[in-house]
Formats: C-alpha cells, structure tokens, sequence
C-alpha cells in the first residue's frame, strides 16, 4: 500500500476521495476566506474590511454558515468511513491533515491560475 | 373562452368559401373565440350569398338595402339556401344564441333563438314573429350585446331597448348594443330619437346637436306632470348621466332629481327641463351661450384684458406655468408682472401645467414625475403659495385603456411628488373619464374637464366628474380694443377658486443639473466611470481577483449594468437635485457604488427581513437602511424640505418595502445627503459644495468609523468623474 510524507499508510482511495471533494469543496473553503478576511483578522487588525457590506454578521450566518457546516460534516463523513475501511490501524491526526490538505489543492490551483 | 359550435362555424367558413379565398380574406382561425375576424367573415360571405361582388367587411347601405329589396323578412320559407341559413346560424352561435345546429335548416330551434334575440334587441312588439329583419341581422353581425354585461345597467338597458323598438323603423337608427352601458352608439341615438320627435325627415336628423335640434328642444321643455315619449327621452338623459329617476313620466322623484344635477353642474336650479338641462345632459358642453366664471387661455393678462374680463363676469383665469415652444405662443406663460395684475383687478389664477400631453407615448409615471417636478419649480418661481392646486393636462382623447395603462401611472408620479415635495395640490385636466379616472384613483383633488370637446370618446357617454372645479365649454373672445382677449370659456364649480394673492417668486437659479445628454456623454461617461473604478480594484466584473474581500465575485452587478440603472433614472436625479439644489452626482455617487457591489450576502440580508428573521437590513438600489431613511425624511419633513406625515418605528417595515422601490430608494438617498450634512454638522449640499465636504456626505454615507472614510475615498473620484459629465450636459443646456 503506498503512503504519502507523513501519512504512513494513507491510501489512494483517501487522495481521490479528498482531492475530488476539494473542487466542490472550493465554494465553502473560499466562504470561510473570506468570513475570516472580513471578521476575526479585520478584527485583530490583520486584514480591512469590505467597507460596502454593512449588514453585520447575520447574513454569514445564515448563508455561507450552513453552507460550511453542512460541506464541512459531509467532508468528514466521507473522510470517517475511508479512514475505518483503509486506515484503521495509521495516524490519526497524521490522516485527518494530510486529507485538509488535499482538499485544499484546487482551490489552491484556481488561486495560482487566477 | 372557446365554443365548440363557434369553431364548427369557422370551419364552416374556410369548408364553404376556399379557406376565405372566396371572401376575399384569409383563412379563418378555427379556435371557437367570437371576434370580429369570424363576424368579418360571415358578412362578407352573405354579402356573397346575395351576389354582391364587391365584398366589405362593413355591412354598410348596399348590404342593408339588398337584404331590405330581396329579404325583407327571412324565414324558413324566404331564406334563399342551405349556406345562406347556415351564416344566420353561424352568427346566432357566435353571439351566443341556439342556432339549431349549422344545417342550413330555419328550423325550430333557430326560430326560438330569433324570437329571443329580438326580445333582447327591444324589437319583440314592432318585429313580432321569429322572422329576421335586415336591421336585426345587420346587428347580429356585429360584436354589441344584447344583454346586460358587467358592469352594465339594467336601467340603461331599458333605455337602449325603448330606443330600438321605438326608432328601429327610421331609415338611420340602427339596433344598438342592449348591454346597459352608455356609449357613444347610445349617445349618438338619443340625439337621433330627439331629432325625430322634433319632427325631422330622415336624411336631416343626423345625431349632431346642432341649431335645429336646439330650437326643437327648447320648445319642448318638460316637467312635473309630463308624460309620454319626451318625458321618456328626459328621464333616458338623466340616467344616462347616472342620475337615479324612473324612466318615464316626470314625476316629483324626477323633479329631484333634475334639481340635483342642475346644482351639480352649475345651472340654475329649476327643477325643470328646460334648455340648459337638456342641453348639459345630451352633450358635454351644454348650453354654450353659458357665461361661466372661469377661464383660460394662452393671452398675457394685460390691465385692460382684466378688466374687460372683469366686466364680463370672470373671476378664475387659468394660465400656464411654462412654455416649452420658444417659437409658439409667446405669451403662453405667466409673463413678468401678469400675477401682478391679475391680484390688482380682483381676479384669481389657477395653473395648468402641460408640456406635449397630447398622445399616450407621453405618459408614465417618469414623466409625471419629472412634469410635477418641473411645475413645483415653475409655480415657486412664480409665486403661487402653499394650496395652490396646479392642474395637470391630458390633452387628447385618452381610450379607457390607455387610462388605465399610462395615464393613471403618469398621474401616481404626479401626485407622489406634488404631494411629497411641495406644499400645492394636483388638478387634472382633460376629457371627463380621464377626469374621474384619475379623481378615483385618488391622484387629484379636483377637476378641470375639456367638454368643448363633445365627440371625444372620453366626454360621450361619461357623466360630468364628480369633483369638477372647472367646465371648458367654449371660445370666445371678451373686451375690445386693447382689451380684446380670446379665452376659453369655463363654468365654474367653486371647488377650486385659485389663488387671489402671491408671494414675490423665487429667482431662477443658475447651474442646476439638467437631464444626461446620454447620445453625446453615455460611452465616454461609462468608459471613465470603468476606468476609475478599476483603478481602485473594482473591475467590470466581480473583485480584484480571487482574494478580494468582497462578494463581487458571486453573482456580482457589472459596472456597466449598474451604470445603465443609474442612467435610466436620470430624470430622477436630476428632478431631485434641482428640488433640493444640490449635484446629481452626490446622490448619483452612491446609489452607482452600491448597485455595483450589490452581492449575494444582500440578498441573503434582504430574505431574513422578508421572513421577519430580523428587522432591518440595507435594501434597495442605494442600500440603506428603513431606520435611516425615515429620519433623513423625517429631518426634510422638519426642514420643510418635503411634505408628509412624520414616520416611526412601526413604520420601520413599510418603509423597508417601500426601499424596493427603486425611485423612493433615490429618493430617499437625496434627502439622506441633506440629513448627513446635519450629522456632520456642515452646511447642507448646494451646487457649490467643496471637494472636502462632498468626500465626508459621501463617507457619511456608509457611517462612521474607518471603514467609513475608506467609502468616502473611494466615492470621491467616482463623484468626479460622474459631476464632470454632468457639468458637459449643464453647459449645453
């Protein structure tokens, strides 16, 4: 079984299963950019804020909150069940990274590209 | 709604006549709907069954007098073939009635709805029998009914039915429709009626109220006791003007009657019938000898013109606030000094306000509001004070639908703005179903109505305006000498008495916004508008790029869609800019700006106030918030700025759906620029408003705070490129 660096005996299944989950996993990753641009950096003086916006955080959390929570809890269900089936014996923490990474990577990719 | 016997008629047509080859028309649609394409065609195919060659869509006199010569009766023995029966049958099925299947057979089935047809026509005593008779089938080609419709009258109905049945047999009275709504048909038919019971031939009475017809009538003068046929046509007149008496003898009830509306449209209250009676209700000008109170005309009002007026009785003179022709008319508008004289004689002015209202293409609610705009500045330049009533023109014969479709939006933007953004009251002048149209609609308090035009369709068939100020019922010409003057002569209600005296007038004012010369200035405009905005990271579409900190990205407004919003309420921004004396560009600015960062979070802010998940949110073309658009209006209303009723928290959700209002969003924007100046305690915007100022109305926009003053910065240079433009179109002007 091959492995990937730092993730001893994670499996080609876990890296299709999170590189494809990653390209829809763009709109949420994307959300919390720019939840986070516009409220905790911007509060810790980090980031500006959009000025236009003015309608406080109600908005996020209606919208792009359950659309990040809902991506979020399926990401992980997908990610539980592959890691019972194909790593059950291997690093915890050492799969859960290496799977945030790789759905990290198209969205990544479109930031290079664009 | 479609008839199943309809469509066997129109296949009967296209079958028989070679798909309307034969008729000269094309093939008809077999789709079951009456229309006057089928009722077309089956007269032109009887017109061919009776070897007329040159077939008409009309059934004019060669139709009617060959039916008269060769079928003066069809029945069952007289109908001359199986097609010949089968039109009257089609034309039985289309308007409604049994024609016994289309067989070509005058059976029974077709005899009975005959028999009821004629009943319904009012033609039962003088055209007894199931007979047709060549008036009744001429009507049974047409698209009239012969019962009540919605919104008809059986009281009217009657009327129509007595008509016919009385006056069927003279040579030019036709069935006319028994749908109990009064018409042009009826009116024109009462005149008729009146002509031969004066005594005309046929061939002399015509249905027009000229001299013979008006010596007839004052000769037959009618009240309390009077019976038969000319109490009958009176009591007819008077329900047809919506007045609720008996048809027939004149009894005390019809006395009351008369003496109501003799109040109502301002004759002497006799009671009886006389002249003047019948006159105003057969014809919308009445008696036109009538001397009225009121007048109007296009004649500066010189010290001898107002005193010849004077002598002559009038106190109310209308005259127009402006003159759009430089060429025509050059003493159409109120000239320097005329109030003056006007105030100086005893006499009073009412203002007309009318630009080129003489087609539909003129009217919407843009219009009404930029003409109401346009008078509040003309009237204040005059002088006119708080209450005066500026009526509004219509000044062409307006179809019911075009009312309904242009003319009452025109008249919503009329009375929206004279009502918020002055201190005067809204008149309207044009025919009388404009008249009450838009006095219903509740767009204007009084009525200034053009009944000299009597054959308008908006004048035949309508009663007087129930809030009537003036009666435009004739020109003459009054004085001599220099104090000779044309006028149109007005009766006068009293509802409106204009205005007696004036203020001084305020000057007018240099270097106001005038409307975007959009064929020269539009490309360029956008183009340096583009070209400024993504210079400050805000490209034609979406955001700077993929970490820009904004939702631009998503489902974004183009800078050229939000730019093309803002020009084509332009009339808008300049109306208010010039209203409050301030640069287009200070509220162009904003409302530009957040069109185009408009994003989905805002739409997603706008769902939680439209399911009540939380209060308020910026809405709307300029994004602002219901709480801060009812205090920049409540500190206008305060200011004298606008007009209205102080708005408050329970006013917080009306407000926000009035937001969605592009224009009482634009509104509400101008008169949050003045409210701001009073936050930031610097002088109001005027049309000399420095750089340091505008950028903080502008910062002062979006708040306070940095984030505040990073709006400002950006919005200062969209501000000048949109100010530079404007200045282009003020320096044409």
């Amino acid at each position: 079984m091959s492995t990937l660096p730092g993730a001893r005996g994670y499996s080609p299944t876990a890296v299709v299963l999170n590189l494809l989950l990653g390209l829809p996993g763009v709109v949420p990753v994307w959300l919390l950019y720019q939840f986070a641009v516009n409220w905790p950096l911007a509060a810790l003086g980090w980031t500006d804020r959009e000025p236009t916006d003015n309608d406080g955080i109600l908005p996020w959390l209606l919208l792009p909150g359950p659309v990040v929570l809902g991506s979020g809890a399926l990401w992980w269900l997908a990610n539980r069940a592959v890691r019972r089936r194909t790593a059950p014996g291997g690093s915890r923490a050492g799969y859960w990274l290496t799977s945030v990474l790789l759905t990290l990577v198209p969205t990544l990719v479109l930031i290079i590209v664009l | 709604m479609a008839d199943e016997m309809v469509r066997l008629a129109q296949k009967f047509i296209n079958a028989t006549y070679n798909d309307g080859a034969m008729l000269g028309i094309t093939k008809l649609a077999e789709d079951g709907r009456t229309g006057w394409p089928t009722m077309y065609a089956l007269t032109r195919a009887l017109q061919y069954e009776m070897g007329i060659t040159a077939l008409s869509n009309s059934f004019g006199p060669t139709t009617l007098s060959t039916l008269q010569t060769k079928y003066p009766k069809l029945d069952g023995s007289t109908v001359p073939s199986a097609n010949f029966c089968r039109i009257l049958q089609s034309a039985l099925y289309c308007k409604g009635y049994d024609g016994g299947e289309i067989d070509g057979k005058y059976n029974d089935r077709v005899r009975a709805a005959v028999t009821k047809l004629k009943s319904h026509m009012g033609l039962d005593a003088v055209f007894p029998g199931d007979a047709l008779e060549p008036k009744v089938v001429k009507g049974l080609l047409t698209m009239d009914a012969y019962v009540t419709v919605g919104g008809g009258t059986d009281g009217i109905r009657a009327i129509q039915r007595w008509l016919n049945g009385r006056y069927v047999n003279r040579k030019d009275f036709f069935v006319i429709p028994c749908d109990g709504y009064h018409s042009r048909d009826v009116a024109r038919s009462m005149l008729l009626a009146i002509q031969y019971e004066i005594g005309m031939a046929d061939g002399t009475a015509n249905g027009a109220f000229g001299p013979g017809t008006q010596a007839g009538l004052k000769a037959h003068p009618v009240a309390v006791g009077s019976t038969g046929t000319w109490s009958t046509l009176f009591t007819a007149a008077m329900i047809l003007n919506k007045r609720d008496v008996p048809l027939g003898d004149f009894t005390a009830a019809v006395r009351s009657g008369v003496e109501a509306f003799q109040s109502f449209v301002g004759l002497p209250v006799t009671g009886t019938g006389d002249f003047r009676t019948w006159a105003s209700l057969l014809v919308s000008y009445g008696d036109q000898t009538r001397r009225g109170a009121a007048c109007d005309g296009v004649t500066r009002i010189t010290p001898p013109r107002a005193q010849a007026l004077k002598d002559a009785g009038y106190q109310y003179i209308g005259r127009y606030l402006s003159n759009p022709s430089t060429t025509s008319l050059p003493e159409k508008q109120i000239q320097p000094g005329e109030l003056a004289t006007i105030k100086e004689y005893g006499l009073r002015c009412f203002p007309i306000y009318q630009t080129w209202s003489r087609s539909a293409e003129y009217f919407s609610y843009p219009r009404g509001t930029s003409d109401a705009f346009s008078a509040i500045e003309w009237a204040r330049i005059h002088g006119f004070k708080p209450g005066t009533t500026i009526y509004f023109a219509v000044d062409y014969d307006a179809m019911d639908g075009e009312v309904t479709s242009v003319v009452l939006p025109h008249f919503r933007g009329i009375h929206h703005t004279i009502s918020e953004n002055s201190f005067y009251r809204v008149g309207v002048y044009g025919p009388r179903n404009v008249c009450q149209r838009v006095a219903d609609a509740g767009y204007a308090q009084t009525s200034f109505v053009s009944d000299m035009s009597s054959g308008f369709s908006g004048n035949l068939g309508y009663p007087m305006p129930s809030n009537w100020a003036f009666d435009q019922i004739s020109t003459i010409t009054v004085g001599s000498g220099t104090g000779a003057i044309e006028i149109d002569n007005n009766i006068a209600s009293g509802r409106d008495t204009g205005q007696g005296d004036f203020d001084p007038g305020t000057a007018t004012v240099a270097g106001l916004d005038v409307d975007l010369n959009k064929t020269a200035h539009r490309d360029a405009m956008l183009r340096d508008v583009q070209s400024y905005l993504t210079s400050i990271g805000v490209p034609e579409t979406g955001g700077s790029g993929w970490t820009d900190s904004d939702w631009a990205t998503l489902g974004g407004t183009s800078t050229t869609k939000a730019f093309d919003m803002v020009v084509s309420a332009d009339w808008l921004f300049t109306s208010l800019a010039r209203d409050l004396k301030l640069r287009k560009a200070l509220i162009q600015t904003p409302v530009l700006w957040e069109l185009r960062k408009l994003n989905p979070l805002d739409a997603v802010a706008d769902a939680a106030v439209r399911n009540g998940i939380t209060e308020d949110c910026s809405t709307g073309w300029g994004q602002i918030f219901a709480r801060v658009a009812i205090a920049a209006r409540n500190y206008c209303l305060k200011e004298g700025l606008i007009n209205g009723s102080p708005l408050a928290e329970p006013n917080l959700r009306e407000v926000w759906d009035n937001l969605q209002d592009p224009f009482y969003n634009i509104r509400s924007v101008a008169y949050l620029t003045v409210y701001n100046a009073h936050q930031l305690k610097i002088a109001r915007p005027s049309l000399t408003t420095g750089q340091a100022d505008t950028q903080a109305l502008l910062a002062r926009y979006n708040g306070l705070g940095e984030d505040a003053q990073q709006y400002g910065r950006e919005l200062i240079g969209l501000y000048n490129v949109l100010e530079s433009y404007n200045a282009l179109s003020r320096s044409a002007a």
